[in-house]
């Protein structure tokens, strides 16, 4: 899981994270290798699982063809499973060869709704990665507080 | 109590009723059914049809409800057309929503646009040869440049008592280009010619753009100043729309105050043909002097092209020229038709758009000239 | 009155003339003036053009290369590749959806789409206008292919 310790040393939302707790979430991620073309998520699908990117450029189609390029380490998608309605509102799509490291949401969420400080850092991160990668996409996810999910 | 059953029924349309208002009634269904079954141009059809409908409705005057009288909703709304406020809006919708890229990639096929033109000038001399006085054969010319705002607008300025016949003659003629372009496009080409296949057009910058409509603007106010109301709501809706920044205002022009605009310009203009106003003689010259205009003007495109091709290294394909006429994007969709008849994978389209777009402007200029000439 | 003597009569036959020649000359200049917009606007991007009028090209060219870091390299195929993206990209708007630009190379059968799609974004041609749209740069596209 080295390449993971990495990761999340370069991902916006993880690199804040006390060691104990990064400790905490490394087991639950496993590594997918992509291959350009691979299609990972779907639009109007139930979100299983959520990603962190480690190499290769993702491209995240949304709603009114807009869309995003992901392509630094640690970029994550797919916090759509926090949503209420618990669906992908992109679809990603690999444009070359690469790794993401995917956690089911099942583990993600059950993560999430500890009442931790880990949680809240990772919340407050995820608003700040999106305002800041796809400021127009703002509302695309309707995130909702995950005790209520 | 008979009395004033009697006094009723002799207000009721049917006592009313002239076989001039059956025939104008007709002519409206059938509009409404070209436009809904036939697709052709319905947004304009449509609300012409109905309002050949509403503008025939037997009625007494005295009530204020024709058109025609001065204290009717519909001759507020006929304000619009007379005073020629609609058209200039319509060219500030038709501004935002048009992307000048194919005319500036190849400035060239401008020159297609302006020959287009000729055929309002020519069908001037065949109205004056007819009868018709100088104001009225420059409103039945402009027909020929088969741009129905422009029509209106200068038949408001030089003929207004004809606004009626000219405006049906020139959006009938817009929505038959299909059916009048083609035969004249395959009898003034050969095979040959049809096949040729245009050179790709360069990529053209956003500032390109963005600079255009100002340059246009000025270089044919300053040299047509006539051509004002129309050309500066086109290049102002254009700057509208490339400018970015204004993108809120250019939606509002190319979608609310155009759709606004055309219900009210076409359903005035469709009530303003009266069965008695209507059906006069001289409709019928006007009907026949427009079908000629619109048969020139075609014509003259396509032997402008050929014209080009004896001094061009790159030759353009002479169906380019029928897109002069500024029927957009109609004309332009049968020089793609007629182009893929012959090969199926020749692409026409995209290049007949800059011939098309000059023909707004050259119609445009052609307008101001006339006016400023006649008035 | 009818026929020629009405047409002489209304002075119609100068009207004509002088109509048809004003738009003529609108829109010959107008031509004109746009087709050499472009160049215009070519050196209000490069200004060093300018520079090079007055210290001589070669010398200006040099400085252009000192100053600019070489564009991206691109392979033979992958040059027919970017000219066939380009012609999609063309028809669509100036601000396009990078998804149906993909999905147009996929109908339209671009070889590799997705990876070839990616050297774009890499090389900057294509680029985000951070409104969730991407846009196409010319200067770049025309740069790199004719190398």
């Amino acid at each position: 899981m080295g390449s993971l310790s990495d990761v999340f040393k370069e991902s916006m939302v993880f690199n804040s994270l006390e060691e104990v707790d990064l400790k905490k979430i490394m087991p639950l991620f496993e590594k997918w290798e992509l291959n350009t073309g691979d299609v990972i998520t779907t639009a109007g699908d139930i979100a299983q699982y959520f990603f962190l990117l480690e190499s290769g450029t993702l491209l995240l189609s949304m709603e009114e063809g807009k869309s995003v390029i992901l392509e630094t380490p640690g970029d994550f998608m797919a916090m759509e499973l926090l949503s209420k309605k618990g669906v992908y509102t992109t679809t990603t799509t690999a444009l070359e060869n690469g790794n993401v490291f995917a956690v089911s949401r099942e583990a993600f969420l059950s993560l999430i709704q500890e009442d931790t400080p880990g949680a809240e850092t990772i919340m407050q991160a995820w608003q700040e990665f999106c305002s800041k990668t796809a400021a127009f996409a703002e509302n695309i996810v309707d995130i909702n507080v995950p005790g209520l999910y | 109590m008979d009395t004033l059953f009697l006094e009723f029924f002799q207000n009721t349309g049917f006592y009313l009723c002239d076989y001039r208002n059956i025939i104008m009634i007709l002519i409206g269904i059938v509009f409404i059914y070209l436009g809904i079954a036939k697709d052709y141009e319905p947004l304009l059809l449509v609300p012409i049809g109905f309002g050949m409908l509403v503008g025939n409705i037997p009625i007494f005057t005295g009530l204020g409800l024709g058109i025609y009288e001065n204290n009717s909703v519909l001759h507020y709304l006929y304000f619009g057309v007379t005073q020629g406020i609609y058209p200039p809006l319509i060219f500030l919708g038709i501004g935002a929503m048009t992307d000048f890229s194919t005319l500036l990639a190849r400035p060239v096929l401008m020159l297609l646009g302006a020959a287009a033109q000729a055929g309002i000038f020519i069908t001037f001399l065949g109205a004056l040869a007819l009868g018709f006085a100088p104001n009225e054969a420059s409103s039945i010319g402009i027909i020929g440049g088969a741009d129905g705002p422009t029509a209106i607008f200068l038949t408001a300025k030089l003929a207004p008592h004809l606004i009626g016949p000219i405006a049906v003659a020139a959006y009938s003629y817009m929505a038959l280009v299909p059916v009048i372009q083609p035969p004249i496009m395959r009898l003034l080409t050969t095979r040959k010619e049809r096949l040729i296949r245009m050179e790709e057009p360069r990529q053209v910058t956003k500032r390109e753009k963005m600079i255009f409509p100002i340059v246009a603007f000025l270089l044919c106010c300053f040299l047509a100043p006539a051509a004002l109301p129309l050309l500066g709501m086109l290049c102002f809706g254009n700057v509208l729309k490339e400018a970015v920044v204004t993108e809120r205002l250019a939606v509002t022009a190319r979608t609310a105050m155009i759709d606004t605009a055309t219900i009210l310009l076409g359903v005035t203009v469709g009530a303003s043909t009266q069965g008695d106003v209507f059906l006069v003689p001289s409709s019928v010259g006007i009907f026949v002097l427009g079908a000629v205009s619109f048969c020139i003007a075609t014509a003259s495109g396509l032997i402008f092209a050929k014209i080009m091709n004896l001094f061009l290294k790159s030759k353009i394909n002479p169906l380019l020229g029928a897109a002069g006429v500024s029927a957009v994007p109609d004309s332009a969709r049968v020089v793609q038709m007629v182009g893929q008849r012959e090969d199926p994978t020749n692409f026409l389209l995209m290049h007949a758009m800059a011939p098309n777009v000059s023909g707004v402007i050259g119609s445009a200029i052609a307008a101001g000239v006339l006016w400023s000439l006649m008035a | 009155m009818y026929g020629i003597e009405a047409i002489n009569a209304n002075n119609g036959w100068a009207i004509s003339v002088v109509g048809i020649t004003i738009v003529f000359t609108g829109l010959v200049v107008l031509s004109f003036v746009i087709s050499q917009l472009h160049k215009v606007m070519d050196l209000f991007e490069n200004p060093r053009k300018i520079k090079g009028w007055f210290i001589g090209e070669q010398k200006a060219a040099e400085e252009g290369e000192i100053s600019e870091s070489p564009p991206f390299t691109l392979t033979e195929e992958q040059k027919e590749i970017t000219k066939q993206f380009a012609l999609l990209a063309r028809t669509m708007e100036e601000h396009f959806s990078l998804p149906r630009l993909l999905h147009l190379s996929q109908i339209s059968g671009v070889k590799n789409p997705h990876s070839n799609l990616n050297i774009l974004l890499k090389s900057a041609i294509i680029f985000p206008d951070g409104e969730g749209f991407f846009c196409w740069d010319q200067n770049l596209y025309t740069k790199i292919i004719s190398q």
